[in-house]
């Protein structure tokens, strides 16, 4: 095996043990903003590694570019949509989504 | 099977907790799990593209992402009010 096979072997390893485990996270905690932080690491870290392996495998080909570009635009969208969702779970469950006045003092969750 | 394939099939196994959060809990809990699903489904078709070695294969993961995102805001609009 060349080192660049393993370094590919090792990225994918990475990619996929860092997307089930945050699967794992989601099915496990209990309420929605909970489960929301463990989408990051599957929309972030994942394709991250994913596309790196791309990338060391077909050099900046129109694959490699492609793949590069999933990534990108997995990491921005993933925090834009993280803040809708808890911005809708907040309307639903207090009717708006601002800080409210209890939370101001404290600093209790939500 | 190259590692490629391996890869994706391992990802494959990461849609059950996805579903199981889609089959219980409040909506939001369900929208949840249905952006994470979206977001495993990309990384599975981006390897799939790489095992079969077609360039323009990527192109329905780089779709699939942006849809995901559009379809995810579309529900978390309709959920802050209407259902």
């Amino acid at each position: 095996m060349s080192p660049r096979e393993l370094a590919v072997a090792a990225l994918l390893v990475l990619g996929v043990a860092v997307t089930l485990f945050s699967c794992l996270g989601v099915l496990v905690m209990r309420d929605a903003y909970d489960r929301l932080h463990y989408t990051t690491p599957a929309a972030v870290v994942a394709p991250v590694a994913i596309a790196a392996a791309v990338v060391l495998e077909e050099r900046l080909s129109a694959a490699g570019i492609k793949a590069v570009l999933v990534a990108i635009v997995l990491a921005l969208t993933n925090p834009v949509l993280g803040h809708a969702t808890a911005r809708a779970a907040r309307i639903r469950q207090f009717g708006e989504w601002t800080i409210r006045e209890e939370e101001r003092e404290g600093g209790g969750r939500r | 099977m190259n590692e490629w394939i391996v890869a994706a099939l391992a990802l494959l196994a990461g849609l059950v907790p996805c579903g199981a959060v889609c089959l219980r809990g409040s909506p939001v809990d369900r929208l949840v799990g249905l952006e994470l699903a979206g977001t495993v489904d990309t990384l599975v078709l981006l390897l799939l593209a790489q095992a079969y070695d077609r360039a323009i294969y990527f192109d329905l993961a780089l779709a699939l992402a942006l849809l995901s995102f559009a379809g995810g805001l579309v529900f978390a609009r309709f959920l802050e009010r209407w259902i």
